[in-house]
């Protein structure tokens, strides 16, 4: 399904028309005529999209365009100005206290940019938090958890390093497990591969994927990274211009909406050489030349 | 000309006032959590030491040195009107009375409540107090409270520490290098100083700094701006506003309690 570009993109709210929707595919997440300013900059008018149960959605947008801010709402940490979120159709999450939206966020795990570990503690203790404060389960028990944890995400051997002390593809990983640790049915991933080398690209690609069948978790991955998400996702969310553009990641690569095409296949010629450094190819062929 | 001056008065009037509102709410918010169990007492003890233990060196050297200048300057003073023996009297009033809490809670307020402010502030920044609220842990129970606590009950003992030490200093310089008689330094501390005015009030004065230099502190940090520079503004507040607040405080508790 194609949601129609901004000016058409009005959904018709209602409980008849949300239960319609469900029947043709099972929605996770819906989020309907979500408004939201940012000062005086306008980020979302009227942004209605949805993501499909136990499937890996990706976010696309230029920068500014509201992905993290997307994922913050859904996480119930910042609130739209309008507009409704539903988690499986029946929870409205953006009307919730804080008391109510502390419960919720048990069905949440969140993977941040820059991993928001606690940096006075070791990656262990991050992992384990989470356990020690909302279960009765015994050091043991939680060790054996934690390391079940690690060893899913491919982390070994960082129980006493501090989250300063690691890598940035270790970082990720380390911020994937102790999202993971309390077996969430969403997982919104904040630009997993940012930072990151092709190689470890990889490799948190394999794992967002290896999770995501495993654990059947509805993954939201915002991400700026095109081969990725051609690569990782079943179902693509783009945002332009405060609206949505979305469809499965085939429909959304043939969209003729110029504004989807844009993001898919810029059209930014290669830049011009600075004089100088032309003039240097220009006297040094070999040094460009294979051997 | 007059009326810009006219509205920067009320932007700044209005902002105090917001910022009343807002610092009563988090007080409302801390003393609430505060009560509410898990007591957090592993949290509690680290934050004892980051804030009690950590600042034992500078509490007393500077204690020592304040009162090594109180004996000197006292003693050159009382030598004119020869009551040199009345020494220890006057430096024992001053420094339980005023300096002791006081120069604490200001010297608290630059090595501990600084650091509080640019602990929390980067966890904003970094994102970590989110990080907390996804594992729908509350930061304020996790971080803030902890740190309030720790400060509240460090502050009167560090000020105790202080004094003893300053006793200390200016019984050096005043019994060893000024020659005052040994026993009438400690007669006349003995005689003049008080428990149930002199110490208790100091004990208060000292909590309440306590109070003071912990709430300003988190309140600062986690009402940073989320950037470099927002974490800089709030370190810098932190120890204008705990100063400034430590010394108006003091003059109304003075006037209060008649110590």
């Amino acid at each position: 399904m194609l949601r129609p570009p901004r000016g058409e993109n009005r959904h018709p709210f209602s409980m008849q028309a949300m239960n319609k929707q469900m029947s043709e595919r099972d929605n996770h997440i819906e989020v309907v005529k979500v408004r939201f300013k940012r000062g005086n900059r306008l980020v979302f008018w009227d942004l209605c999209c949805t993501f499909p149960r136990s499937q890996i959605s990706v976010i696309l947008g230029g920068s500014g365009s509201g992905k993290s801010t997307l994922l913050r709402m859904i996480g119930c940490l910042e609130k739209p100005d309008h507009g409704d979120i539903w988690i499986d159709g029946e929870t409205e999450i953006t009307c919730m206290p804080e008391n109510q939206a502390r419960n919720f966020r048990h069905r949440v795990g969140m993977m941040f940019q820059h991993g928001a570990l606690l940096d006075s503690m070791t990656v262990y203790d991050n992992a384990a938090l989470p356990l020690r404060e909302h279960t009765d389960k015994s050091e043991a028990e939680i060790r054996r958890e934690v390391h079940g944890v690690f060893e899913a995400v491919g982390l070994r051997e960082v129980d006493r390093l501090l989250p300063g002390q690691l890598s940035g593809g270790m970082l990720k990983r380390a911020a994937l497990a102790r999202a993971l640790i309390m077996a969430p049915e969403i997982l919104l991933c904040d630009e997993p591969f940012s930072g990151l080398d092709p190689q470890t690209i990889c490799l948190v690609e394999n794992l967002l994927v290896n999770i995501n069948r495993k654990f059947r978790v509805t993954m939201l991955i915002t991400s700026h990274h095109i081969e990725s998400t051609l690569r990782i996702a079943n179902h693509v969310v783009v945002l332009t211009d405060g609206a949505a553009v979305e469809g499965t990641t085939n429909e959304i690569a043939a969209s003729s909406d110029p504004r989807v095409q844009g993001f898919f296949a810029p059209s930014c010629n290669q830049p011009a050489l600075h004089p100088t450094t032309a003039q240097i190819r220009r006297e040094q062929p070999s040094a460009e030349s294979p051997a | 000309m007059s009326l810009v001056l006219v509205e920067r008065t009320g932007a700044t009037a209005r902002n105090f006032v917001l910022h009343l509102g807002r610092i009563s709410v988090f007080t409302g918010r801390i003393a609430n959590r505060a009560r509410r169990k898990p007591f957090r007492i592993r949290r509690w003890l680290d934050e004892l030491y980051n804030v009690g233990v950590l600042s034992l060196a500078i509490i007393c050297v500077s204690g020592a040195a304040v009162g090594m200048v109180l004996g000197l300057q006292g003693y050159n003073t009382l030598v004119r009107f020869g009551a040199e023996e009345s020494l220890g009297a006057v430096v024992g009033l001053s420094l339980v009375r005023e300096l002791g809490p006081v120069l604490t809670a200001l010297l608290v307020t630059g090595r501990a409540g600084s650091a509080i402010a640019a602990e929390i502030g980067s966890m904003v920044v970094t994102e970590q107090l989110d990080g907390l609220r996804m594992l729908s842990i509350d930061p304020m129970d996790f971080v803030v409270v902890p740190k309030v606590l720790a400060m509240i009950v460090a502050m009167p003992l560090l000020a105790a520490l202080f004094i003893a030490f300053a006793l200390f200093g200016s019984y050096l310089v005043g019994v060893l290098f000024l020659s005052v008689d040994p026993g009438a330094f400690m007669m006349s501390l003995e005689e003049a100083v008080e428990f149930d005015t002199d110490v208790l009030g100091s004990y208060i004065k000292s909590l309440v700094f306590g109070i003071l230099v912990g709430l300003v502190a988190t309140y600062r940090g986690y009402t940073a701006e989320p950037h470099a520079a927002g974490v800089s503004a709030a370190t810098t507040s932190t120890v204008v506003v705990a100063s400034v607040a430590t010394l108006i405080f003091d003059y109304f508790i003075t006037a209060l309690w008649g110590a």
